[in-house]
């Protein structure tokens, strides 16, 4: 008899209107996950430049992780934070911004950000993000990441 | 080590700053609970000294905020006060005695400081957009047109920092932080003078 095993790739979606800063982000989270003594490394990118491709994106793949930028062309992260959760209470979401102020810090949290990334991006706060990531996703009841036992 | 010192008494920093740096540490200064969270979230720093009683946020909501959002650095509490909230590393008693101080220290190490990846090619890409904001302020600037203006002034604050070229990020986060003060006849010689001081610093 077959037992299927279901891999399960984790997903990161990155938000951010302005393409050269996913790249950036995008280059030094694979640097990290391949130099870093990191649990979960596996990872397959997904992309969006405005919060309306954010929403759409968000919604057909369940991001595990969400860099999450809160100025956006079309809307505010903030608001597109709480439809996140919404849909996806688990996901673990980083708010990133040029302002760090405290009504956006509280906001977030208040709204189930897990964290908050000021720009500028250094290596040093996103292998921050990603540590915390590893605790995060360790203590997750892990249903969908258990093999699939086909019974008769 | 990175130190980061959140007090609101100027006079207490300015000792703690005196005696740690004659030991060889950096000291960076926050006056309030606020504006600790904001330096913490640097990640530049492996230790803080947090004061309990800060105005705007006091040390233990900052404490907490940033536990909230991830942080696992330590962080030391000061009081005169027990402190019971969960989350310190480490509590010292008010005022503060050097030589304690100094001993405790001695717990903590320095964190390795890891630096960001920038190929070449993404680094001259963005080189070249931001050649082109450039160009499209001195534009907009002509037309006045400052809605416009000040988002460029924002993008550049927040992303030209992450690719190597910090000085054009703290121009424009000097602009941004003046924009709102300067009277309406005085935005254009401002303006000039911001593209200017963006053309001294040689994007290359």
């Amino acid at each position: 008899m077959q037992t299927k095993v279901k891999v399960r790739e984790q997903k990161i979606l990155l938000v951010d209107d302005l393409d050269y800063n996913r790249q950036l982000l995008r280059n030094n989270l694979t640097a990290l996950f391949s130099r870093e003594k990191l649990k979960y490394k596996a990872f397959s990118y997904f992309q969006a430049h405005n919060a309306s491709s954010a929403l759409l994106t968000f919604s057909q793949q369940l991001p595990d992780i969400v860099f999450l930028d809160i100025e956006l062309p079309d809307g505010s992260g903030l608001e597109l934070l709480t439809r996140f959760k919404e849909q996806k209470p688990d996901c673990f979401v980083v708010m990133v911004s040029g302002v760090s102020t405290l009504e956006n810090v509280k906001t977030s949290i208040a709204s189930g950000a897990a964290s908050f990334i000021v720009k500028p991006f250094t290596a040093d706060k996103i292998l921050a993000v990603l540590k915390q990531f590893d605790r995060y996703y360790d203590k997750l009841p892990k249903a969908a990441s258990e093999p699939l036992i086909q019974k008769p | 080590m990175n130190l980061l010192f959140a007090e609101d008494d100027k006079l207490l920093a300015q000792l703690f700053q005196l005696q740690a740096e004659s030991e060889g540490h950096q000291v960076i200064w926050a006056d309030n609970g606020d504006a600790a969270v904001q330096q913490a979230l640097s990640y530049q720093f492996d230790l803080i000294f947090m004061d309990i009683q800060m105005p705007i946020l006091d040390g233990v909501s900052a404490m907490q905020m940033l536990r909230q959002l991830g942080y696992d650095r330590p962080i030391v509490a000061m009081s005169a006060e027990e402190v019971t909230a969960v989350g310190f590393d480490l509590v010292l008693k008010k005022p503060l005695l050097w030589p304690e101080v100094q001993q405790q220290l001695t717990k903590f190490k320095a964190i390795p400081s890891i630096t960001l990846e920038l190929p070449t090619e993404l680094k001259e890409a963005y080189l070249a957009h931001a050649k082109q904001l450039l160009q499209q302020l001195v534009v907009l600037s002509e037309q006045q047109n400052w809605i416009d203006f000040m988002a460029i002034v924002h993008q550049l604050k927040g992303s030209a920092a992450s690719f190597d070229l910090a000085p054009l990020s703290q121009l424009a986060a000097q602009l941004q932080s003046e924009w709102e003060t300067i009277p309406l006849g005085q935005r254009t010689e401002r303006a000039t003078y911001f593209l200017e001081q963006c053309k001294a610093c040689k994007l290359k």
